[in-house]
This record gives structure tokens, C-alpha cells and sequence, in this order.
């Protein structure tokens, strides 16, 4: 059995913006095990991305994590905290932890790569020399062992300045150089020594997210959070990049959070899956639990929207509307889907239980590696008699 | 040239601050306060129609070189830098030597509606040489303002589609490419209304001017008096440099006004 | 027996750089990055062709100078038998031909209201009269699926999807034969590309449209499509039925692309694709001989000292390998290391 790495419980993510409070992410829970991939899907707006920031601890003003409990399995961790409530055996609750502490475990814990890698990185450093600069700070940090805020390994402006003028006093020390160069290879760049000199302009878009991931190497994470990595590239090179991920994920014993709304990559490469929708986690599983026994009809809408490449007499079926606002005060406590739901009922006038989604017993226990879903369906087989009426024209409905 | 406003008082030079002149005189016995307040409407005007002359010159040929490129742009672009390698005072006072000094006499609103009362001035001057100088000089601002503008919007799709229904080059640029290059256009406007005071009251400092009711000739007539009456350069010194700020910030917000406010996504 | 609808031989598309004053008078070589190098295809009345391939490849440089929105560098096209490249007054041919862009935010003149885009066309042409006009516009927003109300609305305040709406019903405006379709759909959320899709194809049966689908999401190709043409790096390497490219690849670059695609399902996991190795090439610098060489699995060395010819393999399906032709002396020649 293998263990769990990460559990979110009940995340909830809000934004307060001068239109009102959005709820961006309402209250997911879900589980990621050592080295599986983990998938989410869903459209844009759905949260997904949202998800991932969270974990990073990059959600800015006027966003806040407003609630729920971010487990990371770190035994390591877990004896240097204080804190009680902030230990569960193994696990720590990153949420509870002090900021500075937080913030050391991107890199060595959490890392991230995004979908434009273009506009992450600096164009005016060379690549070798920002992927160096990962390298360096994660070598500082754990050469000044316990201290999570070591003064030595930030990279301020004193540092930046000396760095510029002073050639010897480098921030990147030749070994971090020398590491930066082996990542380059390990991600599958040709001639990583005269790459490393090169600026991100002279790379392809492919080549520059295989530099994307380098960086993300170079604290040896126990995550790899990937937000949409292959949506900006060519089929080609999207496939080479897949391949690259898989490889590195067991190699380097990873687990990687993949985020996507595309459903072909989520099949390759996904153990678990999860749907997203206005911001809920409606559906869960593993691969065969989605694509062959799905509960949820949103999940049933999205398989059907999508065309396959391997079928030539495919229907689509596209799903009617548009997701709704996601604005406090137009949601009302109803389910979210309901407006577009063919099975709508007249009991998803209320916020739908999660439940298992075979036996539909809810699921309170903080498990969450069973099929589960946020649905009435597997304890209230569809009736048509019972059907939502056309007053479900409430305010989410699109002016479509 | 005498301005009909205010008659010579003979005796009494250089007062300063009494009741009857709460900003002193200048040397000529004239009430300042006075001086002050006509000279703004010289200056201000001067401003407005420069700017009008330098957007109408400017904006045209800008706005072309921009959307037709290549060897439009090239011929157009050479020939506003010939024109910007000319220190502009230098090419004001060539210029204003070239035309002359023309005063050009406008009827005052209020007197020709009958609004005040008969024994005030008719019209007033203004020096005409300026007004379509300071537009000349400066109108390769705004052509590099509108060229940019220009350069950036013909690429936008919304361009190719326009195109694609079927319409021409001069339809796409007047309903298409101004509309859309006019926000950074409008706030040069009123920069540049702040830049063409300055520099009608510099030609006015050096006796350029057509007339002699402005801030500039107030300035330069104040020069030899800077020890005992001081006020006469100094106030109108602090009058443009107050309007040229309160010109600058309004120029800010304009811009801030006209900012479409289109939000991006909050994305998920 | 039809004739095609629109016909194009030999299209060429080349962007010169080193070509200003300066160049001309250090006397620097032109260079020529030849984003189409000799394209040609057929449309039928009534049919979709799509246009696919990766970036670079030049589709949608294609799908532009078909319809002279860039000026071409040689070729010719006819449109129901009117030279295209060659007439003077295309504003007939503007009527019966529309374009659908990419970035549907981008395609729409961000001043002007919902309503005032979809009427522009209507303007320029001067159909009808103003009340005429209002009451198409009316029309085409509700045949696309918004409402009439929204028609003072900017577009900023639509989604994506909407104002894919809004394009296409501009497009639409003035009964067009033929419509481009660069890539529609790209740039949508999946359940909303399904949207239009189904709207597209609704719209071709209802008003009878020919379309050139450009494209690079195979499925999506499949779904719409009954002819392809696959391209790479400017010229097309193979054409055919729909079904007949997808069961039957002739061309080592379509298998690849096929292999490419992660297949949606719970089987299979990512060690199924082939990946294709290297880099999407660059125009600027093509590779010697058979363009695609330098990355394909099976390629001798033959393949990089001549340029193939185009093949036929069946009806209607062509393709530029030398594995098509058993005779070929490709398969005399030894194989190509392909890294």
C-alpha cells in the first residue's frame, strides 16, 4: 500500500475583489500518494489553478486561503514543529506552520511548473545561470541545516548587486553551475553545456520547458505541480514532454499534481483523477472509475464534448451553458451544476453530500482514495418525475 | 502696440500690493492682477490651437506611416527626424523670422454679444506667427505617438477581419485604427498644450511675440526690475509654471479616464 | 461532376528579410523564409478540407493568402472562376468568402459594440437599408446562439466562446459560399469547443458553406472534416479522405502526429505514444531534400539529397514519401541515423 503523500481537507480559497467575494475554490478534499500522478481536470475557471497556487503558497491579496488543512507527509518535518496542532503523526499542516518555514519547502518539498514557459523565465539571464540560481539556494538551505531562515541564502539585492560587479563574489558557485548542467541533461537537452550560456529567446518551446522542469528538479520535490505544462506546444513536442515527466517521476521517486483540461493527457499519464467544476471537486478516482464507471454527469458531459481522435463516427454532445459565477452572492446552495445538469432533481436545490460513489455512503473519514463524488445520483437514481423545472433559470445561467 | 485693456497711468511706477492694484504694477503703471488674467487667455489659446495644428498635421501622417509601413513609413519618418533635429526654439525663431509677426485681431465673445459694457475692448490679439509655429515645431510628437500607436493596432485581428469583409484602407484607418490609437493621442494633446505654453512664452520672452499682453513679455519686461520690483517677472513666472503643472495633471487623469478598464480573467 | 469550388496551385508565401535600404546597399543577400512553399488543393461545393499541421508549418499563412489578406508571392487562385491574385475589384469575391480567426477577443474591434461589428459588413457593402441591416444583424446573433439584447454590449464583457459567436456571425453577414477557419477553436475550453463545433456544423448544413478548417487537434479534424491535408513546414505532405488518413497514414509525419495524440480512455498509458524526436523546424532554414529527414524514423539517404515528388497512393489520396513508390531509390540507399 502505498503511502500518502499529501491530503487536502476541505481547501477553500477566496477572492475578495471589489465586484465581492469570488469563491475560487469551495471546499475540496482530496489525497496524492507518493509517486503517483495525480490529475485534475476541469475548464477554465473551475479552480484548478487556483489548487495548485495554493499548495505553493503563491495565492496573493486579493486572494486568501480562508480555510481547510494542507497535510504533507514529512516525518523530518513533523519532529521540528511545536506546534500540536500542526502534526498528525507524520503529517504536518503546512497551513499551521510559520510563514518562514513554509516558504523553505518550495524546492525541496513543493515545486512548480507552468504553462507559458516563456514568461517564466528572465530573458535577460541565461538559463544555465537561472536554473543555477535554483541549484544554489537549495544548497545554501540545507548547508545551514536547521535554519530555515538563513540570511545567507537569500538572494537580495545585496547579493544581486555583488553579483553584477564583483565577478568573483558570483551568486551561483561553479558547482551549482556544474549541477545546472546535469539537470539540463537529465531532462533531455542536447549539448547542455553550450545550452546552459544561451538565453531563453534562442530556446524552443519545447526546449524551454524541459529548462522549466530542470528548475523544478533542482530541489529534488517531493511534488511536482504541473499547471497545463503541454498546452501551449506542438503534438509533437507535447508528446516528448509527457514522456519526459513519466520518466522523471520515477526516477527521481516523485509524485506530480497534473493539471489539464485536456482529457488525452490526463488519460496517459494520470493513476488518479479528479474533476473540477466552479470550483468543487465533482468527481474522483482512478482512471477506470472516471472513464468507465463515472456517477457524476458533468464528467459524463465532458467525455462526451470531447472528440476522439480514434473514432471516426464520434457524437458530440456538447454540454449546454456556461459555468457559473463564481461570486458569493450569486451562488446559492444548490449544486453548482444543476443549472446544466440533464439529471437535475429537485433534491440538488441543496448542496450535494460527497459520497462514495458506488455504495453512495458519505464519506467523512479523511480517506478520499475510493470513487467518490459530490452527488445526490448514487443514493437518488435519476427520476424524471422529480426533475428540476425550467425555474432553475437563476441567475448562473449564462446570457446564452 | 498698444492693447486696449488698460490705459498708461503716467505718474506712479512699480507699485506693489495696494487696494486698488493687489499685485503691484509693472513698470508702465499697469494693474499685474490684470496683466495676469489676459495674458492666461493669450497663453492658453496659443496652447490649444498649437496643439490642435501640431495633432492635425501629426496625427495624419503618424497614424499612415504606422498602418502602411515600409516605404511610407521610411519617407515619413525622415522627414520628422530632419524636423526633430532642429532645436525647436531655434526653429521657431527661423520660422517666426520667415512669416513675420502676425497679430490677428478676435472679436472677444462678450463684447460682441453685447455682454459687457461698451467701454471694453472689442477684440483682442492674437499673435497668429506663434499659434502656427509652435504647432509646425512640435507636430512630430505627435506623429510618433500616432506612428506607434498605428504600428501595434494594424497587426491586431480584428484589422485582418475588417479587411476580410471587404473594406478599404482609408475606412479600416479612420473607423478602425484612430478610434483605437486615440487614448495616448489625447493625452500627448494636452501635455503638449503645457509644452506649446512654454514655448510661446520663451518666443514672447525674446520678443517674438505678436503681441504684448503675455506671460513671456511680462517676464522679459520684468528682467531689468528683478531688484526693486520683483513681482513683475516673478508672477507671471509662477503663473505658467502653475499652469503648466495643473495642464500636466489633468493630463494624468485623462489618462486614467480614458483607460478602457477591460479586466483580464482571474483564470482557474 | 463538380468543379471545385476554390482551386489553389502552387501557392507560395515568402517573407524576405535583409531587404531594406541598408541591406540593398551593403549589397547582403536576400533572405527568403518561405513560410508556404508551393501549396496546391482543391475544394469542392459543399465539403471541409482541413489544413493540419504544427507551428511553423504555415496553415494559417495559408488560410490568409488564399484569401489575399497577405499579399502573395506566387501561385494562383480561383474562386468559382474568378482568379483571385489577378482580379481588381475583389469586392465580390470579399462577399462570398468570410474568415474566422483564432482568438475570438482579438478579432473583434474592442470600441466597437456587438451590434456595430456584425453590421460593419453590411455597411460596406451597403445592403439594404439601415432597417434592413438592423434586422439581419438581429438575426445572426440569435442563429449563433446570443441573445439580441446584448447586441450594445462590447466585447470585452463576453466570454470566449460568445465572442467566437460574435466572429462568426460577422463572418456571416453577407451569405458567404466559403468560409476560412483558422484554427476556431483553439483557443476554447473543451465543452465550449464543443459548442461550436456542433454551431459550425450546423451552420454548413443550413446555408450550405464550404469550409477550409485549419487546424492542429487531430480529434477535432476527424470529427469535422472530410478531406485532409497535412502539412510541414510549408508544403503539404499528404492528402486524403478523412477516414482514409486516419486508418491508412502514407506519410511517416501523419503517423507521427497520429502517435502523438494521447488517447482519451482508461487503457494505455503514456509509453503507448511514439514520440518524435527534435525540434518543430523553423522555416527560415529548411532542411535539404525531404524536409521532414532530419526527424523521421525511417528516412535514408536518399531522402536527404532529393526532393520528393507527390505520389498517388489511391483515389483522391496523395502523399510526398519515397516509401510510397516500391521503385524509388529510397530503398537502395542506406538509413539515416535519426537523432
Amino acid at each position: 500500500m502505498t503511502r500518502e503523500l499529501l491530503r487536502v481537507r476541505d481547501l477553500a480559497v477566496r477572492f475578495f475583489t471589489e465586484d465581492g467575494q469570488v469563491n475560487a475554490v469551495d471546499g475540496i478534499s482530496f489525497t496524492i500518494k507518493a509517486g503517483e500522478v495525480f490529475g485534475l481536470v476541469g475548464e477554465s475557471g473551475a479552480g484548478k489553478s487556483v489548487t495548485a497556487r495554493a499548495l505553493m503558497d503563491l495565492i496573493e491579496t486579493p486572494g486568501r486561503i480562508t480555510d481547510g488543512a494542507i497535510w504533507y507527509r514529512n516525518p523530518e518535518l513533523a519532529d521540528q514543529i511545536d506546534t500540536s496542532r500542526a502534526i498528525n503523526g507524520d503529517f504536518v499542516d503546512i497551513r499551521q506552520i510559520a510563514d518562514p518555514i513554509r516558504r523553505s519547502l518550495r524546492g525541496p518539498s513543493f515545486a512548480m511548473i507552468f504553462q507559458d514557459p516563456m514568461s517564466s523565465f528572465d530573458p535577460t539571464v541565461t538559463v544555465g545561470k537561472q536554473i543555477g540560481e535554483a541549484v544554489e539556494v537549495q544548497r545554501r538551505a540545507s548547508a545551514d541545516g536547521h535554519r530555515a531562515f538563513a540570511h545567507s541564502r537569500e538572494y537580495g539585492l545585496g547579493s544581486m548587486l555583488l553579483d553584477t560587479i564583483v565577478p568573483t563574489r558570483e551568486f551561483v558557485s561553479p558547482a551549482s553551475m556544474d549541477r545546472a548542467v546535469d539537470l539540463l541533461e537529465q531532462v533531455g537537452i542536447p549539448d547542455p553545456g553550450d545550452r546552459a550560456e544561451q538565453y531563453p529567446h534562442e530556446f524552443s518551446g519545447g526546449m524551454l520547458q524541459r529548462a522549466m522542469i530542470a528548475q523544478a528538479l533542482a530541489g529534488e520535490p517531493d511534488l511536482l505541480i504541473a499547471d497545463e505544462p503541454t498546452t501551449a506546444l506542438d503534438v509533437t513536442i507535447q508528446a516528448q514532454i509527457l514522456e519526459l515527466l513519466a520518466e522523471l517521476q520515477t526516477t527521481e521517486e516523485m509524485s506530480i499534481l497534473l493539471i489539464t483540461h485536456n482529457l488525452g493527457v490526463i488519460s496517459q499519464m494520470s493513476d488518479r483523477v479528479g474533476v473540477m467544476y466552479a470550483g468543487e471537486l465533482v468527481e474522483q478516482g482512478t482512471l477506470t472509475d472516471l472513464f468507465e464507471h463515472h456517477v457524476h454527469p458533468y464528467t459524463a458531459g465532458l467525455l462526451q464534448s470531447v472528440p476522439d481522435v480514434e473514432d471516426p463516427s464520434a457524437e458530440l454532445n456538447p454540454i449546454d451553458g456556461t459555468m457559473p459565477s463564481l461570486l458569493d452572492t450569486e451562488m446559492g446552495d444548490r449544486c453548482y451544476f444543476a443549472d446544466r445538469c440533464p439529471k437535475a432533481m429537485e433534491t440538488c436545490l441543496e448542496d450535494p453530500p460527497v459520497v462514495d460513489a458506488t455504495s453512495g455512503e458519505p464519506m467523512t473519514e479523511p480517506n478520499t482514495t475510493r470513487h467518490v463524488t459530490k452527488c445526490v445520483l448514487p443514493n437518488q437514481p435519476y427520476d424524471p418525475t422529480a426533475a428540476l423545472s425550467a425555474d432553475k433559470s437563476n441567475n448562473t445561467e449564462g446570457s446564452e | 502696440m498698444e492693447n486696449g485693456t488698460l490705459q498708461a497711468i503716467s505718474e506712479s511706477v512699480e507699485v506693489s500690493g495696494t487696494w486698488k492694484y493687489p499685485l503691484g504694477t509693472d513698470p508702465l503703471g499697469r494693474d499685474m492682477l490684470s496683466r495676469l488674467v489676459y495674458g492666461a487667455r493669450t497663453s492658453l489659446l496659443v496652447g490649444i490651437l498649437g496643439t490642435l495644428i501640431a495633432m492635425s498635421v501629426g496625427v495624419p501622417v503618424g497614424l499612415s506611416a504606422g498602418y502602411f509601413g515600409k516605404r511610407v513609413d521610411d519617407t515619413l519618418m525622415r522627414i520628422a527626424d530632419i524636423m526633430l533635429a532642429f532645436p525647436s526654439l531655434v526653429l521657431a525663431i527661423a520660422l517666426v523670422g520667415l512669416i513675420g509677426r502676425v497679430a490677428i485681431p478676435v472679436p472677444a465673445p462678450w463684447a460682441t454679444l453685447g455682454l459687457v459694457s461698451e467701454s471694453m475692448p472689442k477684440s483682442f490679439i492674437l499673435p497668429g506667427t506663434v499659434v502656427l509655429v509652435v504647432g509646425l515645431v512640435r507636430w512630430v510628437w505627435f506623429a510618433r505617438v500616432a506612428r506607434g500607436e498605428a504600428l501595434s493596432i494594424a497587426n491586431e485581428e480584428y484589422i485582418k477581419a475588417a479587411k476580410s469583409v471587404g473594406a478599404s484602407n482609408m475606412y479600416i484607418l479612420r473607423k478602425h485604427v484612430f478610434p483605437n490609437a486615440i487614448t495616448p493621442i489625447l493625452v500627448l494633446g494636452t501635455i503638449q498644450v503645457a509644452a506649446m505654453i512654454i514655448l510661446s512664452t520663451s518666443l514672447a520672452f525674446l520678443g517674438f511675440s505678436g503681441t504684448t499682453l503675455s506671460w513671456g513679455f511680462d517676464v522679459a519686461q520684468g528682467r531689468d526690475y528683478l531688484a526693486s520690483a520683483w513681482w513683475v517677472a516673478t508672477l507671471p513666472g509662477l503663473a505658467i509654471l502653475l499652469t503648466v503643472v495643473a495642464i500636466n495633471l489633468i493630463g494624468d487623469w485623462l489618462r486614467d479616464a480614458l483607460d478602457p478598464g477591460i479586466e483580464g480573467e482571474t483564470g482557474g | 461532376m463538380n468543379e471545385p469550388l476554390l482551386s489553389v496551385t502552387d501557392l507560395r508565401k515568402y517573407y524576405y528579410e535583409n531587404n531594406s535600404v541598408l541591406d540593398m546597399l551593403l549589397r547582403r543577400d536576400q533572405q527568403a523564409v518561405k513560410a508556404v512553399d508551393g501549396v496546391s488543393f482543391s475544394i469542392d461545393p459543399g465539403e471541409t478540407l482541413a489544413l493540419v499541421g504544427e507551428s511553423g508549418c504555415g496553415k494559417s499563412t495559408t488560410g490568409e493568402t488564399v484569401l489575399k489578406l497577405r499579399e502573395p508571392t506566387n501561385g494562383e487562385v480561383m474562386f468559382d472562376g474568378l482568379s483571385v491574385f489577378d482580379a481588381s475589384d475583389l469586392t465580390e469575391f470579399r462577399r462570398r468568402a468570410g474568415i474566422v480567426f483564432q482568438d475570438p477577443f482579438a478579432s473583434l474591434d474592442p470600441r466597437m459594440t456587438v451590434g456595430e461589428i456584425v453590421r460593419e459588413p453590411l455597411d460596406i457593402h451597403d445592403e439594404g437599408d439601415p432597417k434592413d441591416r438592423d434586422r439581419r444583424v438581429k438575426y445572426l446573433l440569435e442563429r449563433v446562439g446570443l441573445s439580441t439584447e446584448q447586441i450594445d454590449r462590447y466585447p470585452h464583457e463576453f466570454s470566449g466562446g460568445q465572442q467566437q459567436r460574435v466572429g462568426i456571425a460577422r463572418a456571416l453577414a453577407l451569405q458567404p459560399d466559403f468560409l476560412v477557419l483558422d484554427e476556431p477553436v483553439s483557443a476554447l475550453d473543451v465543452s465550449v469547443q464543443a459548442q461550436i463545433l456542433e454551431l459550425l456544423d450546423d451552420l454548413q448544413n443550413e446555408f450550405s458553406l464550404t469550409y477550409l478548417f485549419i487546424a492542429h487537434d487531430l480529434a477535432v479534424v476527424r470529427y469535422i472534416a472530410d478531406r485532409v491535408a497535412v502539412m510541414y513546414l510549408g508544403e503539404i505532405v499528404e492528402r486524403a479522405p478523412v477516414e482514409d488518413l486516419f486508418e491508412n497514414p502514407a506519410h511517416p509525419y501523419t503517423q507521427a502526429l497520429l502517435d502523438s495524440v494521447p488517447r482519451v480512455g482508461a487503457e494505455g498509458s503514456i509509453d503507448d505514444t511514439e514520440t518524435l524526436p527534435g525540434d518543430v523546424p523553423s522555416p527560415r532554414n529548411p532542411p535539404s531534400g525531404c524536409r521532414f529527414h532530419p526527424r523521421c524514423p525511417v528516412a535514408h539517404e536518399y531522402c536527404r539529397q532529393t526532393i520528393p515528388p507527390t505520389y498517388d497512393i489511391d483515389t483522391n489520396h496523395q502523399t510526398n514519401c519515397f516509401r510510397a513508390a516500391p521503385d524509388s531509390e529510397y530503398w537502395n540507399s542506406e538509413p539515416l541515423d535519426p537523432s
